[in-house]
């Protein structure tokens, strides 16, 4: 389709996006790296002109081997969502592994291995500790969850309400329908009533419409 | 200049130590030969005349100093040098560290795949929502069969990958987890609501499950609602 809510997927483009944001970040990186290096190691009196020289031959260099890797990383995480069809920290682990193993593959199958096993390690370490300052900043606000307790309480007794005249009219189809209704209503204002509470990545459930289509 | 200067130290300094070298070796090869010749000549005299032996005892003296502080470099850092108990001990020290920091590895790994990667309360929610949505019919039908989730709605991989959710507890004690997440078809897209709570069995169970369907038209479906089991007699 040609409407614009499709074009939103970014798998392909997402691959072109990433070399150019790798090879920016190994440019960037590999000039103050031997910029540095070439401070270093020069004689005194010609320090500045022995890094520019470093840098010239050395930040290219650098650029080029973090453009590979990124690129074959995010050819990897799009085809991990493509055949999975979800996306969880499990693709990117994957895709080190594979970026890892591929890279080596040249250098013989023990090889290969050893690199993709400490590519899948590395990338494990990376989104774990990316879930875990997750967890850190969410802890951080421990007030809406303390207000948010008291509530639903206030959608437990709908529970009964709405069950008592589901099993007392017996009516099959409307009946079963228009309690339910009243559950996600009394849900749907428990959670109505702390929506100014809640975190702003988090949207509460709406109030649904009974258009039977 | 001063490269040059430094390099002509260093190679006068290796001529000074060849020399030295050269006259510990010139010093050395003499000090073995005397003694026999000093002997053989010695014998003859004693059993000739007398002033020749009194000469010949000074001689003797003198190789004896001599030997002795020959060999005392030669005996003294070869006999001290004890290697098998201490290769032993330092062996067995060395395995201690590497089955200790062989431990402490494992147990970050543990730690890093069991409580960060394998057991994240959202994941598990979202992957159950994500299979019933994905083996409905009625979602099937509107929005086509390939029907991928991600967290939110944004190229960044860390965001997609990211799934909005809260935990509480009701006053019973049981733990629920809501989550929000998008799904997306080859026809259309939707956000999905989802909320599950641990029953008594340990079992994961559904209290809502409800998805807004935004293109190619606007619906909401109601695929999981709880209704607890009602008795009269409670």
């Amino acid at each position: 389709m040609g409407t614009p809510e499709t074009s939103r997927e970014p798998c392909p483009d997402r691959i072109l996006d990433d070399i150019g944001g790798a090879f920016g970040m190994g440019a960037v990186g590999g000039s103050a790296f031997h910029f540095l290096k070439g401070l270093y190691n020069a004689p005194r009196g010609a320090r500045v002109v022995a890094a520019s020289q470093a840098v010239r031959l050395n930040a290219p260099r650098v650029g080029g081997s973090f453009a590979v890797w990124g690129g074959l990383f995010s050819s990897f995480d799009c085809t991990m969502v493509y055949l999975r069809q979800k996306e969880d920290p499990w693709n990117s682990i994957f895709a080190g592994a594979a970026t890892g193993g591929f890279l080596s593959m040249r250098q013989g199958l023990p090889a290969a291995a050893r690199s993709a096993a400490f590519g899948g390690v590395l990338l494990a370490l990376i989104e774990g500790a990316g879930i875990m300052l997750n967890k850190f900043l969410s802890a951080q606000q421990p007030m809406p969850m303390i207000v948010d307790e008291p509530l639903p309480p206030n959608g437990l007794p709908g529970q009964p309400v709405a069950s008592a005249p589901d099993a007392a009219s017996q009516s099959s189809w409307l009946g079963g329908w228009f309690g339910d209704g009243k559950k996600d209503e009394a849900a749907a204002e428990a959670t109505g009533g702390s929506e100014t509470k809640v975190l702003e990545s988090f949207d509460a459930p709406p109030v649904p419409n009974f258009e039977y289509k | 200049m001063f490269r040059r200067i430094l390099s002509h130290h260093r190679a006068l300094s290796a001529c000074a130590h060849n020399a030295t070298t050269r006259s510990l070796v010139t010093r050395r090869t003499p000090n073995v030969p005397p003694p026999p010749t000093f002997l053989i000549t010695g014998s003859r005299p004693v059993s000739s005349k007398t002033s020749q032996s009194n000469e010949t005892g000074e001689t003797t003296n003198k190789a004896k100093k001599d030997v002795a502080n020959v060999e005392d470099p030669f005996s003294a850092p070869t006999y001290n040098i004890p290697e098998k108990p201490v290769t032993f001990v330092e062996g067995a020290s060395y395995g201690v560290v590497i089955l200790a920091g062989l431990g402490i590895a494992a147990a970050a790994g543990y730690a890093v795949f069991k409580e960060l990667i394998f057991q994240p309360k959202e994941y598990k929610i979202y992957n159950k929502a994500l299979k019933r949505i994905q083996d409905d019919g009625q979602i099937r039908v509107r929005i086509g069969f390939p029907i991928t989730g991600y967290g939110q709605e944004s190229r960044n991989r860390a965001a997609r990958q990211r799934i909005p959710h809260r935990v509480w507890t009701d006053e019973e004690g049981v733990e629920h987890v809501e989550v929000n997440f998008y799904i997306r078809g080859p026809h259309g897209h939707g956000k999905v609501f989802a909320e599950m709570f641990k029953g008594a069995d340990n079992e994961w169970k559904f209290t809502y499950l409800i998805v807004e369907i935004r293109a190619p038209s606007t619906a909401q479906i109601i695929l999981e609602s709880y209704i607890p089991s009602y008795s009269a007699t409670k």
